[in-house]
């Protein structure tokens, strides 16, 4: 004080500078996110900030206009948050979904635009950089670029995107500050406006999700570790349990054991960057009315996919009178129903996981900064893409250069340099035109017809209609290699002889109608039994575990009903328990014969010869086996390990199976103990010992309660921004690995959309997905549905002829939308 | 007293009614109108408990609308905070602003003269 008083100035300036200082930091914190806190003033304004979402209404309220509509539009939202739209047009129906869905959800819609087009840098700042670079050097971008460029506007895919992205832009122009989904204020965004491209790129993302594997890479890295020899049994051309999708004359599942040599002396497994094999999985069938208790075709559909919240699926009715009266599942980001029914044919898909995409050796004038390759002898310049990465400001963080060669994107890989051949890069608009098609469908032959022009990604499509025909068609661009080769070769990318010479044609493709057994499954399984046609289509496929139970539960059920559909998509059965818990308990019975049988591989075998092998919630000897699993992977192929434990290749159980078939093989012997030449059975019982030790110790005594499996095996639906409170998670299922209900890993993966559809004389659908309508947290819809699907249960799907006929019991909004110069 | 908290109320609806119109900022710079005003002894303090109290009052308004506890925790646990933290940062957050900004245009204004 004394101080200040003798300096006037410097007491004028603290008091100048202390709420000069405060007032500058609070006006900071409101304007600027600080770490993960968005900028407050926006955020907390009680007017027009985050709050306003608890305000927000379950459903649009009217008038609302679209620019281009042509008549009014009648919207009836059902108590599922379902809306049935009647359009005129087709057009409008596009322009009223695409309202609709930026509506309930445009965050995701724009989300998976980012993720798509490597954008995302854009709101994440630079933590999001190394994602965007690797998607931009997939080339989906300049992919889906190419095809808009080439798109027809006057043709029914490009006026119906067209007409989409109207009514998406009419959702956000009228979008005012208090009207922002939840996401944007945390983000501190608007956003952006919709242009046709998006729904191609959208298209594009799902062909990357179902179809990009590089079984090639793979065999590569393994090859240069363990030989080619070893390497080629560990990634199989074919199943070694063949349980076809097309049924095959052979007795099915027919075990060809195609066991891998061991690795060659000296081969290193020093890094594990091996990939497992893909997850995406679905399950699908249908049974004709031969074998129905109604007499009528059943359908059921099950998509697996990463489980989100919202999800990755919009349910919705469209209408326009002798056109189109279809209802099913869309994708929030394009025009069409992807899985559903209409008044005559149902049908559903899952990934055939065909191997759609080559490597090519190209030779550049350059490693580093290429600007030509060689091909047939002569220098060819190189197509380049520059790319420009923006962090949340519109600062420039980074660029690079793409180039690519007449096959697709240049990458450098194993110490080369590749360019990538990819189907889902090479097609157009053509996904969207056979769903619309599709959607329009009278008889399973109209729906083949339609389905034939898919392309990519390659679908096993089950169909049925009222007739009473059913079929599974597979359908989509299978290339065709010179010489027959196969997709396991990196090609010799200085010659045109490598190229694809075109497509499988559609004659060729995975295809039957009406076959005698009365019903069909697809479970991302073989399609084809290679006894009856060795047409390369795609290697290293996934066990066919799901397919062998669901067909196990159709060829036992000749009086099949809707409710048997419904619980066969959560059957607890385990076709992978009934092939292992055999082998596991013979084995032990010959070791305690042979008096070699520890106390605790003897304990684990008795509880597990009173298990159902049925992954119920109140199971306790699920887990079990489960960890007798994951024993015997190690044990067995101990040899693909280094010494840390790192694993450079993960075999299929398929393979597995296989090598019990043959006692003696040297992958059961132990690296570990090199004295001793163990067998099968000495592995089989020494996984069951590690079991029950490491089980009882992590979860207690067998009795005591805790190896109930709803304790143990959960499903997570995240949100997409990670934040659990706007996730649900821990979620007990009836499920497991292998299951017609999957659920392995993290449980973030599982059952996208289950439906059953009836097709008798009026369609009549069950369905659910886990979680709800709407994408705002706040509403009734955002995650109402999770427990039902939980519980196996589905919803009746109402399918209203005319507005009025929905009824009153089931309504919950009617809104009318009409051009915006009407 | 009584004076006083009819100030107090009255300024609150200014800012209540400056946030609708112009929005978060409008507090700030109402507080600092009315430091410059200088109207009574404590005027930082006025400020800060009218700016507080018009958020607050605004977003019991919202309340009655939708479930704003509920979506504070939402929003909370996106940001790792507890709901009630950031229903308290709407009366903190605007309090602050106005009684800084009206102690610092004071101060300004009494240097000027």
């Amino acid at each position: 004080m004394r101080v200040t008083s003798r300096v006037p100035w410097l007491q004028s300036a603290v008091r100048v500078a202390l709420p000069a200082l405060v007032l500058a930091a609070l006006v900071h914190v409101g304007y600027r996110r600080v770490g993960p806190v968005p900028p407050l003033g926006p955020l907390l304004d009680p007017v027009r900030g985050v709050w306003a979402v608890a305000t927000r209404p379950d459903v649009p309220t009217g008038p609302i206009r679209i620019p281009g509509a042509t008549d009014s539009i009648r919207i009836e939202f059902d108590d599922r948050g379902v809306p049935h739209i009647f359009a005129r047009t087709e057009e409008d129906a596009a322009r009223a979904l695409g309202y609709l869905h930026a509506w309930f959800r445009l965050f995701q819609m724009e989300l998976q635009t980012r993720a798509t087009n490597g954008t995302l840098s854009e709101w994440l700042g630079s933590q999001a950089l190394a994602y965007d670079r690797q998607q931009r050097a997939l080339g989906l971008e300049w992919s889906a670029e190419r095809n808009v460029a080439a798109l027809d506007s006057s043709s029914l895919t490009g006026r119906m995107l067209l007409a989409y992205a109207q009514g998406v832009n009419a959702r956000i122009d009228e979008l005012g500050q208090r009207d922002l989904p939840l996401e944007y204020h945390l983000l501190n965004a608007r956003p952006a406006h919709w242009d046709i491209l998006n729904s191609v790129l959208f298209l594009k993302r799902m062909g990357y999700t179902l179809s990009y594997g590089t079984p090639e890479l793979r065999l590569a890295r393994l090859a240069e570790r363990f030989g080619l020899p070893t390497a080629s049994g560990l990634v199989p051309l074919n199943s070694p349990i063949q349980e076809p999708i097309i049924p095959s004359r052979r007795r099915t599942p027919v075990l060809d054991p195609a066991v891998p040599p061991l690795p060659s002396v000296g081969a290193s497994a020093a890094a594990a960057d091996d990939e497992r094999s893909t997850r995406e999985a679905s399950n699908n069938w249908v049974v004709s009315g031969t074998r129905t208790a109604s007499g009528h075709p059943l359908l059921a559909g099950d998509p697996h996919l990463d489980l989100s919240l919202p999800s990755v699926w919009f349910e919705a009715h469209l209408v326009v009178p002798g056109v189109l009266d279809v209802y099913g599942v869309t994708f929030p980001g394009a025009p069409a129903v992807a899985i559903g029914f209409n008044r005559d044919v149902a049908w559903s898909f899952t990934n055939t996981g065909a191997d759609v995409l080559d490597f090519y050796a190209e030779t550049v004038d350059d490693s580093v900064h290429p600007a030509s390759y060689l091909l047939d002898g002569t220098w060819h310049p190189l197509e380049r893409r520059e790319e420009e990465y923006r962090d949340r400001s519109g600062r420039v963080i980074a660029t690079d250069t793409i180039a690519f060669t007449h096959r697709g994107p240049v990458r450098r890989a194993l110490g080369r340099t590749l360019s990538m051949h990819w189907t889902v890069l090479d097609a157009g608009d053509e996904a969207l035109g056979a769903l619309l098609g599709i959607g329009a469908a009278h008889t399973v032959d109209e729906w083949v017809a339609a389905m034939r022009a898919f392309r990519a990604p390659i679908q096993n499509g089950v169909v049925a209609d009222r007739e009473g025909n059913i079929a599974v068609l597979a359908a989509g661009d299978y290339p065709i290699r010179p010489t027959g080769g196969t997709g396991l070769t990196i090609w010799d990318g200085t010659t045109s002889a490598s190229d694809w010479l075109g497509y499988l044609p559609a004659a060729r493709q995975p295809y039957v109608k009406n076959p005698a057994q009365g019903y069909l499954a697809s479970a991302n399984q073989e399609p084809i039994d290679p006894a009856m046609d060795p047409t390369y289509l795609g290697s290293a496929w996934p066990a066919p575990w799901r397919a062998m139970r669901i067909n196990t539960l159709l060829r036992s059920d000749s009086t099949v009903t809707e409710d048997d559909m419904r619980e066969f998509q959560t059957d607890p059965g385990s076709a992978r328990a009934d092939w292992f818990v055999p082998a596991f308990l013979a084995a032990v019975a010959r070791e305690r014969q042979a008096g070699r049988a520890s106390p605790n591989a003897t304990a684990a075998a008795d509880l597990l010869a009173d298990w159902d092998r049925r992954y119920t919630k109140t199971n306790e000897r699920a887990i079990l086996f489960e960890r007798a699993m994951d024993a015997l992977e190690e044990l067995l192929w101990d040899e693909l390990a280094d010494s840390t434990g790192a694993r450079a290749a993960f075999p299929g159980e398929d393979l597995t199976a296989a090598l019990l078939s043959d006692p003696e093989s040297r992958w059961w012997d132990e690296r570990a103990s090199p004295n001793v030449v163990e067998t099968r059975d000495d592995v089989l019982a020494a996984a069951l010992d590690s079991a029950f030790a490491r089980t009882r110790s992590r979860y207690g005594d067998p009795a005591a309660g805790g190896w109930r499996w709803e304790l143990l095996r959960h499903q997570n639906i995240w949100h997409p921004l990670r934040v659990p409170s706007l996730s649900r998670l821990d979620i007990p299922v009836q499920g497991g690995p292998g299951l017609l209900n999957p659920s392995s890993g993290f449980g973030t993966h599982g059952s996208s959309w289950r439906m059953v559809v009836d097709l008798g004389a009026e369609v009549r659908a069950w369905g659910v997905y886990p979680g709800g309508q709407s994408g705002n947290p706040m509403s009734r819809w955002y995650a109402d549905r999770i427990q039902r699907w939980a519980d196996g249960r589905l919803d009746s799907l109402p399918f209203p002829a005319s507005p009025d006929a929905l009824p009153a019991a089931h309504r919950s909004g009617t809104v009318v939308i009409v051009g915006a110069d009407r | 007293m009584i004076r006083q908290l009819g100030i107090i109320l009255l300024l609150a609806v200014a800012m209540a009614v400056g946030t609708w119109w112009l929005g978060w900022w409008a507090v700030p710079i109402i507080g600092a109108a009315w430091g410059v005003a200088r109207y009574g002894q404590y005027s930082a303090w006025t400020a800060a408990v009218a700016a507080g109290l018009s958020w607050m009052l605004v977003l019991g308004l919202v309340a009655l609308r939708g479930p704003v506890g509920d979506l504070a925790r939402i929003v909370g646990g996106a940001l790792t905070l507890p709901g009630w933290v950031l229903v308290l940062a709407v009366v903190v957050f605007p309090a602050a602003l106005a009684g800084t900004a009206a102690r610092l245009s004071r101060v300004l204004l009494s240097l000027v003269e």
